[in-house]
C-alpha cells in the first residue's frame, strides 16, 4: 500500500474534479454576486406582493372579459396599463402595461421604481448605491405583460469620493488639532477598495489616536454619506470604544456591546469592517499590532464574525498567541474534563477560565472578576482591579497557571448562604472538611495530589491553606484565593 | 522531491498574463486547501467561486503578490453560501481509489479544519510550510504547530483502526 502522504494526496485530488475555466462564467458570477443577489432578490420580493394583485384582478376580470373587454379598469398606479383583446381565438382578455423609463436613475431607485410597478427585475453590471441605469430592456414605453422582466444595465459611476473629495474647512483654531479618519468609498463588497480620509478637529490635547478611533466609531457625516463615502461605523457606535491602550507597539482596544454593527458580522462585512478599524490604527506609527475585544475578551470581538481570535499587523491578521506570555503560557492544552457533571453554567464559566488562562489573557480575567464581583485574595499586596495582570507583570506570583492547575483538580460542591449550589475547586476547599479525623493513608494520598506544604498547613489550621476556585450555580466566578488560616 | 508546477506557481512572483494562465497554475493548489477544508462538494464549488471572482477582479488581483492567497481567503467567504450542507469526506472507493486507505476518509474528517488542511498541503502535496503559511493567512510557526498536532492524530486514528 502506497504510503500516507501518497494516500493523502491522491484521495484528495480524486474526490474532487479540477475547476475548469469553462465553470467561470457570467451565471456563477451572478449566482453568487452577494450585492446583485440581494438587490434582484429585494426588487423580485417586492414586486411580488405588488404583482399578485393586479393578477388576481386580471383572473377575475378574465372571468367577464369575454362580456365586456373594454370594461375591464386599468388595475396599476405606476404605470400606465392598456387593455386590448387577446390576439388568440380565445375570449379572455391580455392587460399590458407600458414599461417606465428607468435610464439615469441610480439602480437602488431604478429597482425600487420597476418593483413598485409590478415587474420583474434583473440587473447587471457594477451594482453599489451610487450606479446609475446606462440602459435598459425592454426600452421605456414598451407594452408587456405584468410582471414581466425588465434587464437594467448598471454603469459604474463615480461617486464624488472617488474624485479628490476634500470640504474646505476654516482656519484651525489655537486649542485644537487636526486628525485624519479613513473611511472607505462606495459601498462595494471588496476589503481593497478605495479609502477616503476626512477631517475632523479635535480639542489639542486630546489624544490623537483616542480621537481617531472615536471619529470613525461616529461614522461618516451626513454630507460625506451624500458624497459617497461608506463606513459600518455610525451613530449606532459612537462611544462603543471602552477602553484603548498602547504599549511597547500593541494596541489593545476594548469595545462594549454598541460595536456589534448589522451585517459586519457576514464574511464579506467583516473583513471590511476589520480594515476600516485597522487601517485608521495603523496611521500611528506607535502600532504595530492591535488586539481587538468586546468586554475584554477576544472572543467577544472575533467570535461574532465566527472567526478566531487574531492579532491584526500591519501585515495582516495572525493567529499568534494574541496575548504575549505569562505562568501559563506553556500550558497549550486546558487538562482534561474532569467536570462531566457540572451544571452548564458551571462548566461554560470552568471552561473560559481556562481558555482565558492558557491563553495568558490576563486582561480578560480581570475584566471577567470585575464582572462577577469575585473575590480575588492572592496576596497581601494591593492588586486594584487587575490582579493578574498586575501579579504576573511584576513576577510576583504566577495567578494565570496556578488558576489552570487549580481547576484541573476533581470539583467538590457546597450550600452557600443563599440557598445557592457552590462547586469548589479542589474538592478538599470544601467548607466543612474534616481536617482533624484523617489517617496517615489518608494524608499521604491528599499529599500525592496536593501540594504536600498546603496539606500539613491545611492540618495546623484545620481548613484548606492552598488555592481554590468557586463557582456558583448560576455561573459567576465567586472567588480565587488562598484562604487566610 | 522535485516542486510540482501547482506549488511552485504557488509563490513565484510571475505575474500572469491572463487569467488563463493564472486559472492553469493555481487551480490545483487553491481547489486542494478548499477541498481539505470543506470537502469536495462545498470546497470546489468554493473554488469556482472563487475563480469566477477572480476573474471578474483580474485587473486588481493580477497586480496582487499573492492572488492565489486572497482568492483562498475569497473561497471561504463563498462557503459559507453553502453553509446549511454538511461537510463530508468520502469513502475512497466509491472515487475509484480502492487501494487508497479507507480509514483516511473518517480519519481526516476527525481532524480540526486547520491541521486537516496544513497536514494535505504539507505531506499530500509537499508544500512547504513558507508557502501553506502564504496561501492560508498564517505564520510558519502555527503552520508547523498545525501540521505536527494533525499528523500525529491520523496516525494514532489510522493505528486504531488498523488494531
Amino acid at each position: 500500500m502506497p504510503d500516507l502522504p501518497e494516500q493523502i494526496s491522491a484521495y484528495i485530488d480524486g474526490i474532487a474534479e479540477p475547476v475548469a475555466e469553462s465553470e467561470v462564467t457570467e451565471e456563477r458570477l451572478r449566482a453568487t454576486s452577494r450585492i446583485r443577489r440581494r438587490r434582484v432578490a429585494g426588487a423580485v420580493a417586492a414586486g411580488a406582493a405588488i404583482v399578485l394583485v393586479p393578477a388576481l384582478l386580471i383572473a377575475a376580470l378574465g372571468l367577464f372579459a369575454g362580456d365586456d373587454p373594454v370594461a375591464a379598469p386599468s388595475t396599476s398606479t405606476a404605470a400606465t396599463t392598456t387593455t386590448v383583446p387577446a390576439e388568440t381565438t380565445t375570449s379572455v382578455a391580455v392587460n399590458l402595461v407600458e414599461v417606465p423609463d428607468v435610464v439615469g436613475l441610480t439602480a437602488v431607485d431604478a429597482t425600487d421604481l420597476l418593483a413598485a410597478a409590478g415587474f420583474g427585475v434583473e440587473a447587471t453590471g457594477d451594482a453599489n448605491d451610487l450606479a446609475l441605469v446606462s440602459a435598459q430592456d425592454p426600452v421605456p414605453g414598451s407594452a408587456v405583460a405584468p410582471g414581466a422582466t425588465v434587464r437594467i444595465e448598471i454603469a459604474p459611476h463615480a461617486p464624488a469620493c472617488r474624485e479628490g473629495w476634500a470640504p474646505e474647512l476654516p482656519p484651525l483654531g489655537p486649542d485644537e488639532q487636526e486628525i485624519t479618519v479613513i473611511f472607505g468609498c462606495s459601498d462595494e463588497i471588496d476589503p481593497a477598495g478605495v479609502p477616503t480620509t476626512v477631517i475632523r478637529r479635535v480639542p489639542a490635547d486630546a489624544d490623537p489616536i483616542r480621537a481617531t478611533l472615536d471619529a470613525l466609531l461616529a461614522g461618516p457625516t451626513d454630507a460625506e454619506r451624500a458624497a459617497g463615502l461608506h463606513s459600518f461605523f455610525s451613530a449606532q457606535t459612537a462611544g462603543a470604544l471602552d477602553s484603548l491602550a498602547v504599549d511597547d507597539g500593541l494596541a489593545v482596544v476594548d469595545f462594549d456591546d454598541g460595536i456589534y454593527v448589522d451585517g459586519a458580522s457576514t464574511s464579506g462585512g467583516s473583513e471590511i469592517f476589520v480594515a476600516e478599524l485597522t487601517s485608521n490604527l495603523f496611521q500611528f506609527d506607535a502600532i504595530d499590532r492591535i488586539e481587538f475585544r468586546v468586554h475584554g475578551r477576544c472572543e467577544g470581538f472575533w467570535g461574532w464574525m465566527q472567526r478566531e481570535c487574531r492579532v491584526a499587523t500591519r501585515e495582516g491578521l495572525v493567529d499568534e498567541l494574541p496575548f504575549g506570555s505569562c505562568s501559563a503560557a506553556g500550558s497549550s492544552h486546558p487538562p482534561p474534563d474532569l467536570a462531566v457533571d457540572l451544571p452548564e453554567p458551571v462548566r461554560s464559566t470552568r471552561a473560559l477560565l481556562l481558555s482565558l488562562a492558557v491563553r495568558c489573557d490576563l486582561h480578560g480575567l480581570d475584566v471577567l472578576a470585575q464582572r462577577d464581583a469575585t473575590s480575588i485574595v492572592l496576596s497581601n499586596l494591593a492588586l486594584g482591579d487587575t490582579p493578574f495582570a498586575t501579579l504576573e507583570a511584576d513576577r510576583q506570583g504566577a495567578p494565570a497557571v496556578t488558576l489552570v492547575e487549580t481547576l484541573s483538580h476533581p470539583h467538590g460542591a457546597y450550600e452557600g448562604d443563599t440557598g445557592t449550589e457552590v462547586y469548589v475547586w479542589p474538592d478538599v476547599a470544601v467548607p466543612g472538611f474534616d481536617w482533624d479525623t484523617l489517617t496517615d493513608a489518608e494524608i499521604a494520598d491528599l499529599s500525592a495530589r496536593y501540594e504536600p506544604g498546603a496539606i500539613t498547613a491545611s492540618i495546623d489550621g484545620g481548613v484548606w491553606a492552598g488555592f481554590s476556585v468557586q463557582v456558583d450555580e448560576t455561573g459567576r466566578w465567586r472567588s480565587f484565593a488562598v484562604p487566610l488560616t | 522531491m522535485g516542486m510540482s508546477p501547482a506549488r511552485s506557481a504557488l509563490i513565484e512572483p510571475t505575474r500572469e498574463r491572463s487569467f488563463s494562465d493564472f486559472l492553469r497554475r493555481h487551480e490545483p493548489g487553491l481547489r486542494r486547501a478548499l477541498v481539505a477544508r470543506y470537502g469536495p462538494e462545498i470546497g470546489r464549488e468554493a473554488a469556482a467561486d472563487a475563480l469566477t471572482y477572480g476573474w471578474e477582479h483580474w485587473d486588481r488581483l493580477g497586480r496582487m503578490a499573492n492572488p492565489a492567497g486572497y482568492l483562498y481567503r475569497v473561497g471561504q467567504s463563498k462557503s459559507r453560501r453553502f453553509r446549511r450542507r454538511r461537510i463530508a469526506f468520502p469513502a475512497p472507493e466509491d472515487h475509484g481509489l480502492p487501494w487508497v486507505e479507507p480509514a483516511l476518509a473518517p480519519a481526516l474528517a476527525a481532524l480540526p479544519a486547520r491541521q486537516r488542511q496544513t497536514v494535505v498541503l504539507v505531506h499530500g502535496f509537499a508544500y512547504t510550510h513558507a508557502e501553506v503559511a502564504d496561501l492560508l493567512g498564517l505564520s510558519r510557526s502555527s503552520v508547523q504547530k498545525h501540521v505536527e498536532r494533525g499528523l500525529t492524530a491520523l496516525r494514532a486514528r489510522l493505528e486504531v483502526s488498523h488494531a
